[in-house]
């Protein structure tokens, strides 16, 4: 069936390649975006149809950059402004902790998205972005159409913002 | 600031590893390439080309033709095939029409006389423009110079009481 469907899309094979290739690239960026799993896959899958269309992807030179900033596009349009609280269940990495230590950072990881969350979405997008680990500054700065220094300032912005808010929860606990 | 050593910064980066997952989705690539499949042309535009060529051939097949007639001698103005069959039906007789008997011919006019126009178009203008003695009126002779008109005196209307 896939076969098939690599057929059917393509001629030559190098779209089944293209996507291939770069999907779930794709599909993480529309998650940092619209926080949601279904929509992200509704992005992936409208990213790769408009590069079918319009058969961008005989002649591409910068595929990642350039699926990335398709799919950023969409998912912007796509991400709801009810949806501002994630339905992801925050994905904690496996350290050698105890449970109530993991309880705790889990709790606390949880906070922190939903502070996240909250951001203006111009210091949201950035951070999210370069939270993916696998785009430079220079390429983040491509995909939302702003200079690099911007790029960073507000990356830079964002992550104080979290500090303080962080800073004030602990100052809060402390006072309890 | 040395970010490796701070509590809190490794505890933002911690919490935006966890924000944009690196989960795969697996059967992500199926989707968008069946999705790709569904979009597909149909069949009859992947033809196009092929559409064209038919089209222009039909063309061809239409007008060269035509053209071919009109270029020959005499077949510009071409007569339409005379209708041997064709009759027309014989004409019903009108009542009262047919019981008047023959109709009556109408007298033809004469032709004026070509000869006498002649003549007359070859008379000076003087000779035409001159006042037969007959017009002038009676037995007084025609005296050349300006005729003399005398002035008209209208009375003035009387408006009389009815009663």
């Amino acid at each position: 069936m896939r076969e098939e469907a690599g057929e059917g899309a393509s001629r030559s094979g190098s779209f089944v390649a293209l996507v291939e290739r770069h999907s779930q690239f794709v599909f993480r960026i529309a998650l940092a975006v619209t926080r949601h799993s279904q929509d992200a896959e509704d992005v992936v899958q409208e990213t790769f149809l408009q590069v079918y269309r319009d058969e961008r992807w005989k002649r591409m030179e910068d595929e990642r950059g350039y699926l990335a900033r398709v799919a950023w596009r969409l998912a912007v349009r796509q991400r709801k402004p009810r949806r501002r609280e994630a339905e992801l269940p925050p994905e904690i990495p496996s350290r050698n902790v105890g449970p109530e230590q993991s309880a705790m950072d889990r709790q606390l990881e949880g906070w922190l998205h939903a502070r996240i969350d909250a951001l203006p979405e111009k210091l949201r997008l950035p951070l999210a972005l370069q939270a993916l680990g696998e785009l430079k500054l220079v390429e983040i700065a491509g995909i939302l159409g702003l200079p690099e220094g911007t790029v960073r300032r507000r990356v830079h912005t964002a992550r104080q913002k979290l500090r303080q808010e962080l800073m004030d929860r602990k100052g809060e606990g402390h006072e309890r | 600031m040395n970010d490796e050593f701070d509590p809190l910064e490794s505890l933002i980066d911690r919490a935006l590893d966890s924000y944009t997952p690196r989960r795969e989705r697996p059967g992500l690539e199926y989707l968008i390439l069946a999705s790709a499949t569904a979009e597909r042309a149909p069949w009859w535009r992947e033809w196009k080309p092929a559409w064209a060529l038919a089209a222009a051939l039909l063309l061809v097949a239409a007008v060269v033709p035509a053209w071919f007639r009109l270029a020959q001698p005499g077949g510009g103005a071409a007569q339409p095939p005379a209708i041997a069959s064709l009759k027309h039906p014989p004409r019903p007789a009108i009542g009262p029409l047919a019981a008047a008997g023959p109709v009556r011919k109408i007298r033809g006019f004469t032709a004026p006389n070509a000869g006498e126009e002649l003549a007359a178009l070859a008379k000076p203008n003087s000779e035409l423009h001159a006042r037969p003695a007959s017009v002038a009126g009676g037995s007084e002779s025609v005296a050349a110079g300006p005729i003399e008109l005398k002035p008209i005196t209208i009375a003035p209307i009387q408006i009389r009481a009815l009663n």
